[in-house]
């Protein structure tokens, strides 16, 4: 049964792109803030299980229509595993490379100026 | 433990040979020859002109120089004569071919050339077009009364849009199954946007691209004119090339932007998992600077790319890890060439004899011609 767990007071998360992790029941979990909204990822790559989101975040390089010029989308949405450098959509879990590989992802609830993770 | 894991059981095996449908070879050769080519150029060629006043053809039209001191079809074991019956400069033509391929157990053989898989190396891109052409038709000509071989016309990368007309020019021949572009010295590698004439003309008739190093590449790296001997080069050379390339098909977005499926030969299996792996790893890693691909590299590989058996891969004796290698790239992906006729080459017997313990008979089937017959439509 799923339950909710306060990670932080929404004043420790001044600005866009700040960020609290916690443990919540033995799971190390990232709240990121991003575009006005909360969003909570498992501070745990699949790759090698390094501390994901430790690392910084960024937005993400594709192509224009033609699959031609290379173009930087600055929507910086994108946590970055500071050990080998795979890359998640904290809003997603997915990654932007593959859509078959992803990270947990958990919903967020905010109430009275707490936010909390529901797991 | 391995050999516990891939075994079949009996009553899934095939028995031999016998239990197989036809075989089909992607990878059989032919030997041709600049004379033999020269008369399928047309009298007020230039290029039929220069070519044939030059006396060392090989060496000098095909800016690959052979390795010293020995080039592998002069090999004499060590005696005076030569060892090999099948001398570089000897002409193997489609009925020495379907006799050998009959012998071994071929049932249709799709046929290559020798001398031009280092077509990318003529330093003069007029005569590497008129060269492709001339060996299409003469390729053609020797193909007319064997039905159990057909053809990868060969283009020029030289000229990417000769090239696509080469393919138009001769796609509706009913032996033409493919194309050959040739793996070697492709400078700029075959990712660069230069080649997508030739992408996008096999993809409109539906041809498999093939693509097959050489020996002698004076183009992949400096490290190659180091080389003391002939086995110091032929060790690396095929396996290095199609790492090279097929890195810059897949991480340029070819895949993306053509639906084009390609047969790999020459280099066997081995270095294939070992690739698969590192295209991976390095695009998750390191994707932002691959961002024409929308999936890993391994998803297009299994889509459209297929692993040609020769030279068979037998570390240590135990064909356990040669199953293993199949069961990694997938048996779909998998298929069987001999490098018929040179002294290289693997009999279907062979391949099957060391994978008939680790796969159905209908995967089985599948690599020694189920996916060659659904490619080339045969």
């Amino acid at each position: 049964m799923t339950r909710r767990h306060p990670v932080a007071d929404t004043d420790e998360f001044p600005e866009e792109g700040s960020r609290v992790i916690t443990e919540i029941e033995g799971q190390e979990i990232a709240v990121f803030r991003y575009d006005g909204e909360y969003y909570a990822v498992a501070n745990y790559c699949i790759h090698q299980a390094g501390p994901l989101c430790e690392g910084p975040l960024t937005g993400h390089v594709g192509t224009d229509d033609e699959n031609w010029d290379w173009v930087y989308d600055d929507d910086e949405k994108y946590v970055v595993c500071p050990w080998h450098g795979w890359m998640f959509d904290i809003t997603t879990g997915r990654s932007p490379k593959d859509e078959r590989y992803g990270v947990p992802t958990y919903d967020v609830e905010v109430e009275d100026g707490t936010v909390y993770a529901v797991r | 433990m391995l050999d516990n894991a891939l075994r079949v059981d009996q009553e899934e095996q095939i028995e031999g040979l016998e239990d197989l449908n036809r075989v089909i070879d992607v990878d059989a050769q032919v030997q041709e020859t600049p004379e033999a080519l020269l008369e399928h150029m047309d009298e007020s060629s230039a290029a039929r002109r220069i070519i044939s006043l030059t006396e060392l053809r090989h060496d000098m039209i095909y800016a690959g120089p052979s390795s010293y001191p020995l080039y592998e079809y002069k090999r004499t074991n060590g005696g005076d004569e030569p060892a090999a019956t099948d001398d570089v400069d000897d002409l193997i033509g489609a009925a020495q071919l379907a006799e050998q391929a009959s012998e071994a157990g071929v049932g249709v053989g799709v046929v290559n050339p020798t001398l031009n898989l280092g077509l990318s190396e003529v330093n003069n891109d007029r005569f590497a077009v008129a060269i492709a052409a001339a060996y299409n038709d003469w390729l053609l000509s020797e193909l007319d009364d064997h039905p159990n071989l057909v053809g990868n016309a060969i283009v020029a990368p030289q000229h990417p849009e000769r090239a696509a007309e080469e393919i138009d020019r001769v796609a509706d021949e009913r032996d033409v199954v493919g194309i050959q572009l040739p793996a070697a010295g492709l400078l700029p590698p075959p990712g660069h946007r230069r080649y997508e004439p030739i992408y996008e003309a096999a993809e409109s008739h539906d041809l498999p691209i093939a693509m097959k190093s050489t020996v002698g590449n004076k183009s992949f790296g400096q490290q190659y004119w180091w080389a003391q001997s002939f086995p110091e080069d032929f060790v690396y050379q095929h396996g290095f090339v199609q790492m090279r390339n097929i890195t810059s098909i897949l991480y340029e977005g070819i895949p993306e932007k053509y639906d084009v499926e390609f047969v790999i030969q020459g280099a066997g299996l081995g270095f294939a998992p070992f690739l698969t792996h590192r295209l991976d790893d390095h695009y998750l890693e390191l994707g932002y600077e691959i961002p024409a691909l929308t999936k890993l590299p391994s998803a297009y590989l299994e889509e459209s790319f297929y692993w040609c058996t020769q030279p068979i891969d037998q570390p240590d004796g135990d064909p356990t890890y040669l199953a293993a290698m199949v069961d990694m790239l997938g048996p779909d992906n998998v298929v069987f060439g001999s490098d018929l006729p040179h002294g290289i080459t693997d009999v279907p017997e062979t391949l099957v004899d060391r994978l008939a313990p680790y796969l159905a008979a209908d995967d089985l089937r599948t690599v020694m011609g189920g996916t060659a017959e659904r490619l080339y439509g045969l």
